[in-house]
């Protein structure tokens, strides 16, 4: 395997992104669910049961990849063991459960559409499982083992990616959907309302996003200076000091793979931002929704391009500092 | 720090006896530089599993590959319970665990604990030639060594997981401004 794919643990790269996406779809799917609660309609309906189908797809994607890494993957149930410290341990229990959870409201939509409180009530387990199981994987990088993840924009940046991919990936099967599963004058209405609200959605995942980043490169740069200043560099840190090594060499990696962070700021940030602008106004102005289709099918292949190359950075900075 | 000369005799003696390959360092030798000119001094530190009091890769590890001996305090890995997911790598400050490729999975210095057992001395301890590196209890090193402190040059924050590896300042060059245990001298000395 080439070093640069080790190094930026593209295994764990695809794992945490495809299953913060998986939980950022549901809660888009469960929240259009709840919308419709007091006034049914077939058509949203028909368009949330079609979205479910990208839920185990997404969640199995990742779970296989959570344990391509392990030196010894058949024995990964074993990391379900030490739930009572570990927060690996958890994640890895966090998200086997929302599999199953996932694949139980994907049934109730599939097999049993009538039966609609049942699904919501699973939903609503499915969502709080979900969003315990990221709350998990933050948690496993916030050790002072690595000083360059353990801070708090760990939270924004993962809780982001999940805002940003899942709609978005909703959305594109919105726009699959419509026209060939659903038909194009009847599911117009509905399209053009969850236009609006991905909209929404992705301007505030940006703005998390944005702000998640800027605070994590305020974090190494700062960190960074005082571990060159002229006083103490080319000398051996000594105690607390050490953690600023650590950020120091994070800073470097940042500098020497900028084009990554480059790609992650204009397609992870500018490109959400800029598709929640242009929807608003072709909306606005009564555009076609198959330009608006194209534009979220486009937005959401930068996006991920973006994503994974910010999460591979991410990995990347974590390097060993003794 | 002061009877450290760098030959890296206790990490061959420690790669020998348990036959590591060639990427497996358990135990690893250092060198910094402490200290401004003139007064500047160059240091080397001889280091493997600190056993800590609150070991990261313990409380980390999913599988519960690690225990902590209750009577002496020795971090132990468990190579079969382990599935090689790496976390320990990332939780230990101190770069401990490693993982061998070959294998699948983490291995670390398990502090000779067999050798332990029998009254022996940890492989590196007994191949110092400089006596440079001692092993026993933790309050014993704070009695028989003039200044003895938590913290070394590059050594990562030691307060993070209590490591119990302690360090004898050089008696010359720059000196520890903080944490220095000065020894109550001794009856008759």
């Amino acid at each position: 395997m080439a070093e640069w794919l080790h190094d930026a643990q593209y295994s764990l790269v695809i794992f945490t992104l495809f299953t913060q996406a998986s939980v950022g779809a549901f809660w888009v799917l469960l929240v259009s669910d709840f919308l419709k609660r007091k006034a049914p309609d077939a058509i949203q309906d028909a368009f949330t049961r079609i979205g479910t189908a990208i839920l185990i797809p997404l969640t199995a994607i990742g779970l296989t990849f959570s344990t391509t890494h392990l030196g010894r993957p058949q024995y990964a149930w074993r990391a379900l063991r030490h739930i009572d410290s570990s927060w690996l341990s958890r994640e890895i229990w966090g998200f086997s459960l929302f599999f199953g959870l996932v694949a139980l409201y994907t049934y109730l939509w599939w097999k049993r559409i009538g039966d609609a409180e049942l699904r919501r009530h699973v939903g609503v387990m499915t969502g709080l499982v979900g969003i315990l199981a990221v709350l998990s994987q933050i948690m496993v990088y916030q050790i002072p083992g690595r000083p360059t993840w353990n801070h708090p924009s760990s939270f924004l940046l993962f809780g982001a990616s999940g805002l940003i991919l899942g709609p978005l990936a909703v959305a594109a099967v919105y726009s699959f959907a419509w026209g060939r599963l659903i038909d194009l004058k009847s599911g117009e209405e509905t399209v053009r309302l969850s236009h609006r609200r991905l909209g929404l959605t992705l301007l505030s995942g940006a703005a998390i996003y944005g702000v998640g980043l800027l605070w994590r490169l305020n974090f190494l740069a700062a960190g960074a200076a005082a571990a060159l200043d002229p006083k103490v560099a080319g000398k051996a840190a000594v105690g607390s000091a050490t953690v600023k090594t650590a950020i120091a060499i994070g800073q470097q990696v940042m500098e020497q793979h900028a084009a990554l962070l480059w790609l992650q700021v204009g397609l992870g940030v500018g490109v959400p931002a800029l598709l929640a602008a242009l929807l608003w106004y072709l909306h606005r102005r009564g555009a076609g929704l198959k330009l608006c289709n194209a534009l979220i099918a486009a937005g959401l292949g930068m996006v991920a391009l973006g994503e994974l190359a910010g999460r591979a950075l991410y990995y990347m900075t974590g390097r060993p500092w003794f | 720090m002061e009877k450290c000369i760098g030959c890296k005799c206790c990490e061959a003696a420690c790669k020998d006896f348990y036959r590591m390959p060639p990427e497996i360092r358990w135990r690893k030798v250092r060198s910094f530089e402490v200290g401004e000119f003139p007064t500047a001094l160059r240091v080397h530190l001889s280091l493997a599993c600190n056993h800590c009091v609150d070991p990261a890769c313990m409380k980390g590890c999913p599988v519960q590959a690690y225990t902590k001996r209750d009577k002496d305090g020795l971090v132990i890995h468990d190579p079969t319970a382990c599935i090689g997911c790496q976390y320990c790598t990332w939780t230990c400050p101190y770069g401990v665990p490693q993982f061998d490729p070959e294998q699948g999975v983490v291995s670390k210095c398990n502090g000779c604990y067999q050798r332990i057992d029998e009254g022996l001395m940890p492989r590196c301890v007994e191949s110092c030639l400089t006596g440079a590196l001692t092993f026993g209890k933790v309050d014993e090193h704070a009695v028989r060594q003039r200044q003895v402190v938590t913290e070394a040059p590059g050594f990562p924050d030691p307060s993070i997981t209590k490591a119990s590896t302690r360090f004898a300042w050089p008696l010359k060059g720059p000196q520890p401004d903080h944490q220095v245990l000065v020894a109550p001298e001794k009856e008759g000395e």
